[in-house]
């Protein structure tokens, strides 16, 4: 993200009205590797004997971080030294409001959670949420949902038909997803796998979201399905080290994808299954409508489905 | 227009040999097992016909029944052995032709299939309401709430919504933390009946009733109210607020009632708001959603087996929603 010509005179004189030069080096430093005294000499081309003036420091900072695209990062670091202070003392920055303001007109908002920014998905919803990085690893939540028989149902009806019921399906995985922040990584007609990072708790959300999704299948069965049976999912839910790849092929070497993928095939239909790592994470309230599996040779992992009381 | 037969005998194909042959509509017969999924799948505004020959008197209301909730699409009985006894009140429940004895020795023609999709032009530009108006004074609400005025009498949809032991929750969280839960209790709820066009009309530091435009067809807030019921969990969970065990308890209720604007009902003196109030203060368990008769008959048919029976409160009968086991 390229920084205007008056965002980087606000950059600038939020620096020299806040900071010192030596603050301002190590502020840089978090940011830029070896950013120090004898660099900024370099860089600038400043006289040794002679003492930097500290816009002329800042200048060179913002003109720095601009080159090298570090322009959210910037602003995290300056939002997180005015909110949690640097070495013990809080330091107002001023000018902050506009850069937040000018980064929110781009398309992005400050995700507290994870202290950095996202692209606002009220103006785009990408894979990597506009900031995850390429072969940069990250602890993901999955979930990933499969169509029950699907070979048999788009032998047994029209193509239409078949079209229409799994666009349905994509738009409750989608909808229930988006609205938690996750987002789908891998849609492959008859199913799918989304990601969560960003929120709180996570695993939780991604269970959260498994069990809404079979919910609403549950009633778009009974109220909307245009088949002559139930559409049937299976669901599962892992979380883990993963590397953002841009192209989805590259995800199916990564062990926590492989697990996924073991623990949703082994699971029961309308079901979701989720592994004991998310289990531990979850609100005793969710947690206990999970029940224990153990099959041979297998981890353990825990199940949910639709029981209804029997009648009174 | 497409005509679907539902028959167990084959000399239906000879009685609708006509139709078939003006190559101007598209029929097509079904058996009666197959009924449920085929009222379902077929497009809106089909014409049914149900051959009744057979089939026990049970049965027979049982089907009359399902058909005459459905929307949009349209029905005629095809009766030679005269098993109705009441014709007329085939009519009433919303069937648009009946094939008699008579009828069925002669073959049906296409001009009776014009005649008879005439006569359901006609009569749903009158659009009658399918829910019955106990009070004369009171009149359909509306799909919306554009007709509604002030001190008038009116058929509505009504949801009343209470927070289970709310004295014990005050004492126990202090009035402060208690309005923040309310507030959160609000505005799950408003997230549940705006989309639908639901007013918080009575509404104290407890709970209170919402209500909704009723057009004697849908009553959505069922559906609605079904999903809040489902996700329950799921929505305390993701409010913080809400995340310490707090339940909540829902009755559904479609009746009359003078409307006055939110803030000036204290006055008001409503058979029905009384009998949703008493249900869900005197009859309600903690953590349900009741519904009640009058409403009951606008529960979508496949959503119908995870309601029970409650018995009868103040003369009416009462249906609680199964829960989900944990």
């Amino acid at each position: 993200m390229v920084m205007k010509r008056h965002i980087k005179t606000l950059s600038i004189n939020g620096l020299t009205e806040a900071l010192d030069i030596k603050t301002m080096l190590y502020l840089s430093n978090l940011l830029m590797t070896g950013y120090d005294t004898e660099y900024i000499y370099n860089r600038t081309g400043f006289p040794r004997n002679m003492p930097m003036p500290p816009r002329e420091v800042a200048r060179q900072i913002v003109e720095d971080i601009n080159s090298l695209d570090l322009y959210l990062d910037f602003v995290t670091i300056l939002i997180h030294i005015q909110e949690e202070g640097l070495k013990g003392r809080f330091y107002r920055i001023p000018y902050l409001r506009e850069l937040l303001n000018d980064i929110l007109e781009q398309g992005f908002v400050y995700e507290k959670s994870r202290k950095m920014f996202i692209e606002n998905p009220e103006v785009r919803i990408t894979p990597n949420w506009g900031v995850l990085k390429s072969n940069e690893e990250y602890t993901i939540s999955f979930l990933r949902v499969d169509i029950v028989g699907n070979t048999g149902l788009v032998r047994k009806y029209p193509s239409d038909v078949i079209r229409s019921t799994y666009a349905d399906l994509k738009k409750i995985f989608s909808t229930t997803i988006e609205k938690r922040e996750g987002r789908t990584w891998n849609w492959e007609g008859d199913g799918g796998l989304a990601a969560f990072y960003f929120g709180s708790n996570i695993h939780q959300t991604a269970v959260i979201c498994g069990m809404e999704i079979l919910h609403e299948l549950f009633l778009y069965n009974r109220l909307n399905n245009r088949l002559d049976e139930s559409l049937n999912v299976r669901i599962a839910v892992h979380s883990g080290p993963c590397e953002f790849f841009v192209n989805p092929n590259d995800l199916n070497r990564n062990e926590t994808i492989i697990t996924i993928q073991d623990l949703e095939k082994n699971s029961d239909s309308d079901s979701l299954s989720i592994s004991r790592t998310v289990f531990v994470m979850l609100d005793p309230l969710i947690a206990c409508q999970f029940s224990a599996i153990k099959k041979k040779e297998r981890r353990e992992f825990y199940n949910y489905h639709i029981r209804w009381e029997a009648s009174s | 227009m497409i005509v679907a037969v539902f028959s167990s005998f084959y000399d239906i194909h000879d009685f609708f040999f006509e139709l078939e042959a003006s190559m101007e509509h598209s029929i097509y017969y079904f058996d009666w097992d197959e009924y449920e999924v085929q009222i379902r799948k077929m497009p809106i505004e089909t014409m049914f016909y149900i051959d009744i020959r057979n089939l026990k008197k049970n049965k027979i209301f049982e089907l009359l029944e399902n058909f005459s909730l459905l929307e949009e699409k349209n029905y005629g009985i095809i009766d030679p052995d005269s098993i109705i006894f009441d014709v007329g009140r085939l009519f009433h429940n919303g069937a648009v032709d009946y094939i008699n004895k008579n009828v069925f020795e002669n073959k049906f023609s296409p001009i009776r299939l014009k005649i008879v999709h005439r006569y359901i032009l006609a009569r749903d530009s009158d659009s009658d309401p399918v829910m019955e108006i106990y009070d004369e004074n009171a009149e359909i609400s509306g799909e919306n709430w554009t007709n509604v005025v002030t001190g008038k009498n009116y058929l509505f949809g009504m949801l009343f919504a209470e927070v289970d032991d709310h004295q014990k929750w005050k004492l126990q969280l202090g009035s402060e933390q208690y309005e923040h839960f309310m507030r959160s209790f609000y505005n799950i709820l408003n997230r549940v009946v705006e989309p639908i066009m639901g007013r918080f009309w009575m509404w104290s530091d407890t709970g209170g009733i919402v209500l909704f435009p009723f057009d004697g067809k849908n009553c959505e807030i069922i559906i609605s109210a079904f999903k809040l019921f489902l996700n329950r969990h799921l929505i305390s969970v993701e409010n913080p607020d809400f995340d310490m065990g707090m339940t909540y308890h829902l009755v559904i209720h479609i009746g009359e009632t003078i409307y006055e604007d939110r803030g000036f009902t204290s006055e008001l003196i409503s058979d029905s708001v009384n009998t949703i109030f008493h249900i869900g203060n005197q009859f309600s368990e903690k953590d349900s959603l009741y519904i009640t008769e009058d409403a009951e008959k606008f529960i979508p048919l496949r959503l119908r087996d995870f309601f029970e029976d409650k018995g009868m409160f103040e003369n009416r009968h009462i249906k609680k929603m199964k829960k989900v086991h944990h």
